[in-house]
């Protein structure tokens, strides 16, 4: 059974090494000397250092800005996994990834998957060297293997996605519900709040999906959520109007733009629905600042991708069960 | 074209548009075609500088993202504009007048070649508006300063982009090359941002003379207080003569003022009446007005304020060599250099270490953009780099 995870990792690493060194110029191969040497490396602290030159020759560069893996598994242990790239800083070639296997008593155990370029030698030494871990360090090979699979499938998603940002990718999906700070609330009065700059107290309308009547609600509490990458659901809807007139169709048209997590709930023609679910074509209540009536406004185009790291909003209000984002009706959470 | 169809289907069946549908097909299809999303942009998202800034952490060891003199304003200027304060209730009617003057005494032409906003920035965005109606295009070198025709295209207009010379200078042969019946403008920013480089004063005069008989040229002289010669180098005595140029300064670069905002260009009468139905006219505030009286042509402190630049660049440039890096001749305060790593991830370790630079990428090589600085922070930039090179 070790043997076959053996296997399979080694395959998955080799795989792993090719797909990150896709881009590098001339990749060279990581020799025995450099592997021996690259086990003295240490990271002084891994939550924070994302960049460590070491002989003025190499580097450990925190494999694409990842944060750390913490894995428990179902004896409950917690692990702790660090990837850092090894550069050879003469062509800055990628030459290995290094692994940093943190236990949950705090004991460091290092691996370097050298490049694929690397001689069958120094592969042989590497897999000798996890398998010696892994005999006091139980699991250890398992859980490396869940990291390295993991990777090994970004980096092939990456390479058919022809390089491009991963940043919309690996958008967060949460159970924050919520909106981005430059939406524009209506306020009591009338005039429009931006909603991160709304403080408790303030009064802003809600609208009774009923009867379509507004009325103002006092602002108990603006929740803000840590700023992390949101994925964002992005509704245009527009509102057409057309009248034949003696001289030719006189036609208004008004549009809106509301963006909010995916989970966030709306009140559809259709029903109750999370933004993420709303279709193309169908209808939300919007207020029509033209005829200044609330008016079902047709959904004309959806996207949904992160919006960047970002920290988002919502209101806790004292009564009503909608508030006007950018002039759509939302509903409260 | 699924989109269009699955869009065109709606339209079809959504009681919304009944009695519409010919007329909206078109005007949808234009609106999904993005003019929504573009119209909403906001508009500082498009100055790179200010995003640098506005991403960049509130205390940095050393700020050296955005080309600012850490030097100034002058402690005359500064004088000023706390004595302005008090006059702060009326509008600075006549004070801007007497700024007009000093300028225009100064270069030796009339008011009326002068029109001032609160930096260049609104002017450039007026010379985008008024020169890229009905689609018409912008030549620009590339890299070059892009506020003017990144303006343009969001607006009607087009942006044509010349690659720099092997020596990361603008190629005015190959920028004149380009001017079809289409050009609105030809935009040279001199010294060149972001590479520093100058061009040939000779040169620069000869191409404005011909090639503004066919278009308006429009010379961005942000950084000319950095050369030996600011008034040698200029293009004003171009206008003078005749030519159908506009040159635009800045305060904000040698005189310390980028926070207090105070620009201007300078071209024919013509040309300033035409592009004063884009600006207010009235954008400066009295306190910088004030500034920038006491502050204009005060030599010994631009003298000064040039000296402690021209030695921290210097000393950028012995740190860099020491490194092993090359870098771009610098002829304004800001240093191009490139790099041997991804330079976002350059820029990203940088910060995290306290030191604000910014990131490029041309000529399939990565680079770093280094604003000159105090030598405080020069030195700051030196012990950041030394764990990064």
């Amino acid at each position: 059974m070790r043997k076959l995870t053996l296997t399979i990792l080694l395959t998955g690493s080799i795989y792993l090494s090719r797909a990150q060194t896709t881009a590098a110029v001339n990749p060279r191969p990581l020799t025995m000397d450099e592997y021996s040497k690259a086990q003295t490396f240490t990271i002084a602290d891994l939550d924070k250092d994302t960049y460590v030159k070491f002989e003025n020759a190499y580097v450990l560069d925190r494999y694409e800005n990842r944060k750390p893996y913490f894995i428990t598994g179902s004896d409950g242990l917690k692990k702790r996994v660090d990837l850092y790239k090894l550069i050879a800083k003469e062509g800055m070639q990628e030459i290995g990834l290094m692994v940093f296997y943190t236990n949950e008593k705090g004991k460091l155990y290092k691996a370097l998957v050298p490049d694929f370029t690397a001689d069958g030698k120094v592969w042989e030494k590497y897999f000798l060297d996890i398998d010696n871990i892994n005999k006091v360090e139980t699991n250890f090979i398992l859980k490396l293997s869940y990291v390295l699979s993991k990777e090994v499938s970004f980096q092939q998603y990456k390479v058919l996605n022809g390089g491009k940002d991963m940043k919309e990718e690996s958008a967060t999906y949460g159970n924050d519900i919520c909106f981005p700070g430059d939406e524009m609330v209506t306020m009591a009065n009338g005039s429009k709040k931006m909603l991160s700059t709304i403080k408790s107290g303030d009064e802003v309308i809600t609208i009774d999906p009923a009867t379509n009547k507004s009325s103002v609600v006092r602002v108990k509490e603006l929740t803000t959520h840590e700023a992390k990458n949101y994925a964002l659901t992005r509704l245009v809807l527009v509102a057409a109007d057309v009248k034949n007139t003696r001289t030719g169709r006189l036609v208004n048209l008004n549009t809106k733009v509301l963006q909010a997590t995916p989970n966030h709930p709306m009140l559809t023609k259709q029903g109750s629905l999370k933004m993420g679910e709303i279709a193309t074509g169908q209808e939300v209540l919007c207020l029509n600042e033209q005829t200044g009536k609330y008016e079902a406004f047709t959904v004309l185009q959806k996207t949904e991708n992160g919006g960047g790291i970002q920290k988002v909003y919502n209101i806790v209000a004292d009564g009503g069960s909608t508030l006007l984002m950018n002039g759509v009706m939302v509903m409260q959470k | 074209m699924a989109n269009s169809l699955n869009r065109r289907n709606w339209i079809k069946s959504s009681a919304l548009m009944a009695g519409g549908l010919a007329f909206f097909s078109g005007t949808i299809s234009k609106l999904a075609a993005m003019p929504v999303a573009k119209k909403l942009a906001p508009l500082a998202k498009r100055f790179t500088d200010m995003d640098a800034i506005a991403d960049a952490p509130p205390v940095l060891k050393a700020r050296l993202l955005a080309n600012e003199n850490p030097f100034g304003p002058s402690p005359a200027a500064k004088k000023a504009i706390q004595e302005a304060i008090d006059l702060g209730y009326q509008y600075p009617m006549q004070s801007m007048g007497v700024l007009y003057d000093k300028i225009a005494s100064y270069e030796g032409i009339s008011s009326g070649n002068v029109l001032m906003e609160s930096g260049s920035s609104p002017l450039l965005l007026a010379a985008a508006m008024y020169y890229s109606k009905g689609g018409k295009s912008i030549i620009t070198g590339d890299p070059s300063y892009d506020d003017l025709p990144s303006h343009a295209e969001r607006l009607e207009g087009k942006w044509v982009k010349v690659p720099l010379t092997a020596d990361y200078k603008l190629d005015l042969d190959a920028m004149e090359a380009k001017i079809d019946a289409n050009t609105g403008l030809v935009y040279i920013c001199n010294p060149n941002n972001p590479t520093a480089t100058i061009l040939d004063t000779a040169k620069l005069k000869a191409f404005c003379e011909r090639v503004s008989k066919k278009v308006t040229v429009f010379v961005d002289e942000a950084y000319i207080d950095y050369l030996p010669d600011p008034k040698g180098s200029s293009m004003i005595s171009t206008m003078k003569a005749g030519s159908n140029i506009i040159v635009a300064r800045t305060f904000s670069k040698l005189y310390g003022f980028a926070g207090l905002r105070c620009g201007y260009i300078v071209a024919q009468p013509d040309t300033i009446k035409a592009l004063s139905n884009y600006t207010t006219g009235f954008s400066l505030s009295a306190t910088t007005i004030a500034g920038a009286i006491a502050g204009y042509r005060e030599e010994a402190f631009l003298k000064e304020a040039l000296e402690k630049t021209l030695a921290s660049k210097e000393y950028l440039y012995s740190v860099l060599k020491k490194e092993g890096y090359e870098y771009i001749p610098s002829s304004a305060n800001f240093v191009m250099f490139p790099l041997k790593m991804d330079s976002r991830k350059f820029v990203s370790e940088m910060m995290k270490r306290g030191v604000g630079v910014r990131s490029w990428q041309f000529n399939n090589k990565e680079w770093c953009r280094v604003s000159i600085g105090r030598m405080d922070e020069m030195e700051a930039f030196a012990e950041a780099f030394k764990q990064l090179s």
